[in-house]
């Protein structure tokens, strides 16, 4: 489960990270590359269903915790990803106009898609920063103990890479 | 299954209404949001209508107009993509830093028994 979680936060962080940067890509793949990121943070919110029913449970019936400062900026994200999505499908170049669909809008869309895309990047990070614990655990086990494994110098010191698993496992 | 379907069907639910309020916010805040930053307008020479206005590249948005327009096609413009990694990483590296130091001190701030000896 670890594992899918890992491999769907790698594919949104990318995804993410390419769609902030239109001229990398191009408008079209731009466009469609954040239709398939929207699809995916669906996704992402099923595989956390239960952390958000829980902890939305008892938002306001406990103290505050990290727990609730990581709902609150996850929902701002939320928002703010819906803003992103929405503002940018007002101004499709490409998405839209594939679909027969042909939108005239001013100037505040284009707007609100700058001001929400600014505000995503910065809950992203948020988002990074209060899961980083997470994030290192992970790295650790599927990233840095495989690679380890493959080094003779860490062969020979097995409890090195085993260490990091019980930390993981705890 | 259908329970999945049904959880789809309620984050789509609420992805519609933070969206409408989106819409409202268009619809009711757009002059306000032109003094944000990024917000600013391009002044347009030779577009007179609306809807010209509207279509042409306009500053804050794809930003690459200088470069042919915003249906530019891909420039693999690899260092856009290290500053976007370099604010994410930035961000997320403050918060962590503070998280830290916040840690060190509250660790400090606490009391510590003394042991008989």
């Amino acid at each position: 489960m670890n594992r899918t979680n890992l491999l769907v936060d790698v594919s949104i962080f990318l995804a993410f990270i390419i769609a902030m940067e239109p001229r990398f890509s191009g408008v079209p793949v731009h466009e469609w590359l954040s239709v398939a990121l929207a699809a995916t943070v669906v996704v992402h919110l099923l595989l956390h269903w239960q952390w958000i029913v829980s902890v939305g449970g008892k938002f306001f019936r406990k103290l505050w915790h990290a727990s609730r400062l990581k709902f609150v900026v996850d929902s701002l994200l939320f928002v703010a990803f819906v803003g992103i999505m929405m503002s940018g499908i007002m101004i499709s170049k490409s998405f839209l106009p594939t679909l027969g669909v042909q939108i005239q809008t001013g100037q505040v869309w284009r707007q609100l898609h700058t001001l929400s895309a600014d505000a995503g990047m910065l809950l992203v990070g948020l988002h990074f920063a209060l899961s980083w614990n997470w994030i290192v655990a992970m790295l650790k086990r599927y990233l840095v103990a495989p690679v380890a494994r493959l080094l003779p110098v860490f062969r020979q010191q097995p409890g090195a890479v085993a260490a990091s698993h019980d930390e993981v496992s705890a | 299954m259908l329970k999945i379907f049904m959880r789809m069907g309620l984050i789509l639910l609420v992805a519609g209404a933070v969206a409408g309020a989106w819409y409202f916010l268009a619809g009711n805040m757009g002059f306000s949001l032109s003094t944000l930053p990024g917000g600013r307008e391009r002044p347009q020479v030779g577009l007179t209508t609306g809807a010209a206005r509207a279509n042409a590249p306009q500053k804050g948005d794809f930003q690459n107009a200088e470069r042919g327009g915003e249906n530019h096609a891909s420039g693999g413009n690899l260092g856009g993509i290290a500053v976007q990694l370099g604010k994410v990483a930035l961000i997320t590296l403050g918060v962590v830093g503070v998280q830290w130091v916040g840690n060190r001190v509250s660790r400090r701030r606490k009391p510590v028994n003394a042991v008989p000896a």
